[in-house]
């Protein structure tokens, strides 16, 4: 019965270290993720592999499991332990992370953020869509597609958060630059799609003449439309900006409902975030702050942004 | 004379020990003071946990809110100091407090109504995480006062990482009270027979409200060293946290069935635990692939307790 | 009868759940060290007279007297604290915990008392648990070796000796060979022969005859949800007693079988 005991218990330990990689080459870079495995961290974490592989360092890809603050913490404590000359990592708190970045930083490691930034450390650089800028050119295609005067409904995200703030005001400000008169209807949520599908039907209600809806995040797009189906409207005859370049903010292009869509670069993410972490780790001088930029997609080269972002895979209308 | 093979926790001690031989010969980074002391402090929330699940499995219970209790005791006590401007003594007394509370509710339900311990924890596990989100707002708050970075990476003597003092003072405490005080002795008691424990005059009731109460409070113990280490704190901390405890009092030999185990079986249970992540993240293993083997090796580990079971009861 | 001279002495005790008659009027006494069994069929009264003299249930009349002493008992641990310690057949133990822990279980000795965190005295408990082993005669080769590993016999040894270990007055012993082979069987009716010689009074309760006579004193036969005979064993005969038990033979034709029991009567 001993022998037993013990034995099972040995083989579960072989086999938890089993598969072991062995490549060795000159630099080793740690990419931590949040854990998240939706479609957008799908992109971004391809990017950053491909990046990695690319580059030809050796690359060590780990995930805070369940997305558990403390899980990261350990695996940042780990990396540290296992000498990496860079660590990428994607936070899934942006306080709480910081001890453990800190004492990384402290250890001579390099370490950058990807998508989310970290705070309460300094880190080595970060890298992300810079969503003002991001909104701004949503605000600008919007700004073409009325006149003065005109209404137009603002779907937000949360605004307890600096990315669904930084999109209200990047969006509003390009708007209002060229038509200081627009009235903007604001459709308040907290990332929520059903909140925005209701929002927009009360504004869809209170008002027969709105020209546009923008929306912060595609899911509020795709609750916009839901609300606008069921009001009778056809595609097309409100005019709608989406935001990020998901899948379904795609599919809903190519369905007709939406003429717009700020797409954020995401493989571009994780790719500038693990090739700044390579830089940084040869010691080379990287900015604190890199912007992976905003592409504008609209109907004529939706199908070209699709195959080269990626995002082709995941979408239903190819 | 007991003989070392005979303790329930000599399984979890050579799994320990073997591991460690064969991290040491894969992973050059692991054998290091460094390395052994960051295994010992990433065990340490897990073994404050796994300690108050001890006593609970012991009474042939379960406790299956412990991670959503550190939630709610550790986004009180950062709420209380960061949004309430509260002293930091009194938000640890006040985790204290949310824990014990907690635990005389769970017991209630438990040893007074008689509502499965499965049942009336299970509903906890969403209960007091709902609540640990509701009542502070969704807010994450970070930059806790003194004393709490001294608590998570504060060093005693200049080289004891504080949550290892925390967690070797717990043991060794909560050893002496499980083998040498009526609490410990009547916990077996009641684990082993509970209607026999009855007979015996022993008030069972609350005996089994007790031990929800110790297990509450070893919650919010590890609720203070957890946002310690992270230096900040939320609703959404200790996410599934319930089952490492679970897996690392099963792993040092205490019986899901109650009355047979140690605790210091648990502590090697949880270290065990953390070395297969540590290992696994040295031996740059995926998370997938680190979720399998920790599932596998609970899996193994229970079957390894009935097996046994069924053997002592052919016996 | 003198009632000072009994351990215990009940008078009328009754107990009826409705309509239902469990126990009717029953009187019983044992003598100072005496070894008595209480025998009878399936639902003569057996239970409730033992629940009853063990403070599990209440009685709706009748008196119990402990050395002369009118008692009541209000729960199992007030009869076992007057000095009436019972040993079930689930015998009360926990089978996790080993000899000495399971022998002091629910009355350890403490060397600080702290409540529920009250300080054991290992030693102390251990000393005495060797002592009380090897007064009873019972022999255990590993004091910490927990109950898992013993047989049913060594069990009840072990309840045995805790409850003849800490009896003021008497035990009652519930059917503690049922369970039980043959060769366990016989070492527990030592155990239970080293009380008599020690004069340790005790109550058995019985369905085997052959065990009945071999230990014990005198017979106190149930009927019916009454005590219908009391006689000592040197004085009857297993076919008689099986008469009385069934009813074939009337307690009234067998001389001295209702002495004791009119005696108790009269002085209600």
């Amino acid at each position: 019965m001993k022998l037993g005991h013990i034995t099972g218990r040995l083989a579960v330990a072989l086999l938890a270290v089993g598969m072991m990689t062995a490549a060795h080459a000159e630099l080793t870079i740690a990419y931590i993720t949040n854990g998240n495995t939706n479609e957008g961290w799908t992109l971004i974490n391809g990017g950053a592999k491909e990046a990695g592989k690319k580059a030809g360092v050796k690359f060590i890809e780990l995930a805070a499991e369940k997305g558990e603050l403390s899980k990261q913490l350990a695996i940042v404590e780990d990396m540290i332990t296992r000498h990496v000359d860079a660590i990428a990592i994607a936070p899934v708190d942006s306080a709480g992370i910081a001890p453990a970045v800190k004492r990384a930083l402290a250890a001579g490691i390099p370490v950058v953020a990807v998508d989310t930034n970290i705070t309460g450390a300094n880190v080595t650089s970060y890298v992300a869509t810079d969503n003002i800028k991001a909104a701004n050119v949503q605000g600008s295609w919007a700004a073409e597609q009325i006149k003065d005067g005109d209404k137009v409904v603002y779907v937000t995200g949360d605004q307890g958060q600096s990315t669904g703030q930084e999109r209200k005001k990047g969006f509003i400000d390009a708007l209002k630059a060229k038509h200081p008169h627009v009235k903007i209807i604001e459709v308040s949520t907290t990332w929520d799609q059903t909140q925005a599908q209701n929002g927009v039907e009360s504004a869809l209600r209170a008002n027969n003449d709105i020209k546009l809806i923008a929306c912060a995040w595609d899911g509020g797009a795709l609750g916009a439309v839901a609300a606008m189906k069921g009001y009778g409207i056809r595609a097309g005859e409100i005019k709608l900006a989406g935001f990020d370049g998901s899948p379904g903010g795609l599919d809903m292009m190519k369905q007709g409902w939406q003429q717009a869509n700020a797409a954020q670069m995401l493989a571009k993410i994780g790719a500038t975030g693990v090739e700044t972490a390579i830089a940084a780790a040869k010691k080379q001088k990287v900015e604190a702050r890199i912007d992976t930029g905003a592409f504008l997609v609209l109907p004529s080269n939706v199908d070209k942004f699709a195959k080269d972002s990626g995002v082709a895979q995941f979408m239903k209308m190819k | 004379m007991k003989t070392l093979t005979r303790q329930e926790w000599y399984g979890a001690l050579v799994a320990v020990l073997v591991l460690g031989i064969f991290l040491s010969i894969a992973s050059p980074y692991f054998l290091n003071s460094r390395n052994l002391s960051n295994i010992l402090v990433q065990a340490s929330v897990i073994a404050l946990l796994a300690g108050g699940q001890t006593f609970v499995i012991l009474t042939g219970g379960v406790d299956l809110a412990v991670g959503s209790l550190t939630a709610l005791a550790g986004a009180m006590a950062g709420y209380m100091m960061i949004k309430l401007g509260i002293d930091p003594y009194m938000a640890i007394l006040a985790a204290f407090a949310i824990g014990a509370g907690v635990g005389l509710f769970n017991g209630y339900l438990v040893a007074f109504v008689g509502i499965p311990s499965f049942i009336v924890t299970l509903g906890g596990l969403t209960l007091w995480r709902g609540l640990a989100y509701d009542s502070t707002g969704g807010f994450d708050m970070s930059g806790l006062p003194d004393p709490f970075p001294f608590i998570g990476y504060g060093e005693l003597f200049g080289f004891l990482p504080m949550p290892i003092v925390v967690m070797a003072v717990f043991y060794i405490t909560m050893s002496f009270v499980l083998s040498s005080t009526k609490l410990g002795r009547y916990v077996y008691a009641i684990g082993s027979n509970e209607m026999g424990a009855r007979q015996v005059g022993i008030n069972v009731r609350w005996y089994k409200l007790g031990v929800y109460v110790v297990s509450g409070l070893c919650c919010a113990l590890a609720a203070l060293v957890l946002i310690g280490r992270m230096d900040s704190s939320s609703g959404k901390i200790a996410q599934m946290f319930e089952l490492d405890a679970i897996a690392a009092v099963i792993l040092g030999g205490t019986s899901l069935f109650g009355g047979r185990g140690s605790i210091i079986g648990s502590l090697l249970g949880a270290i065990l635990i953390t070395m297969i992540r540590n290992g696994m993240n040295l031996l740059e293993i995926s998370q997938f692939k680190q979720m399998m083997a920790i599932g596998a090796v609970v899996i193994i580990a229970v079957w390894i307790d009935v097996v046994r079971r069924k053997r002592l009861l052919r016996k | 009868m003198n009632t000072e001279k009994s351990v215990i002495e009940i008078r009328g005790l009754t107990k009826h759940y409705g309509g239902v008659k469990a126990l009717t009027e029953a009187n019983f006494c044992l003598a100072p060290g005496e070894h008595a069994a209480i025998v009878g069929d399936n639902g003569a009264g057996k239970s409730t007279f033992v629940r009853l003299i063990t403070g599990v249930e209440s009685p709706n009349s009748g008196e119990i007297f402990l050395d002369g002493k009118s008692v009541t008992f209000d729960s199992p641990l007030d009869a076992r604290d007057q000095g009436v310690e019972t040993v079930y057949q689930t015998l009360a133990l926990a089978e996790d915990l080993d000899v000495p822990a399971n022998i002091f279980l629910g009355r350890e000795k403490v060397l600080f008392n702290l409540g529920p965190l009250s300080i054991l005295d290992h030693k102390a408990m251990r000393s005495e648990s060797v002592q009380m082993l090897s007064t009873t005669g019972v022999k255990i080769q590993d004091m910490s070796e927990t109950l898992r590993g013993m047989s049913g016999g060594q069990r009840q040894c072990v309840a045995i000796a805790r409850a003849a270990g800490f009896a003021k007055k008497l035990i009652i012993l519930d059917e503690p060979t049922a369970a039980l082979g043959i060769q366990e069987t016989a070492r527990v009716e030592e155990i239970i022969k080293g009380l008599k010689q020690r004069g340790v009074p005790l109550i058995i309760i019985s369905h085997n005859l052959r065990q009945v006579f071999d230990l014990v004193d005198r017979i106190w036969v149930f009927r019916q949800g009454r005590i219908v005979a009391s006689v000592l064993k040197t004085q009857t005969s297993p076919e008689q007693i099986v008469g009385l038990i069934t009813g074939a033979v009337n307690p009234d034709d067998v001389p001295g079988a209702t002495d004791l029991i009119t005696d108790i009567a009269l002085f209600q």
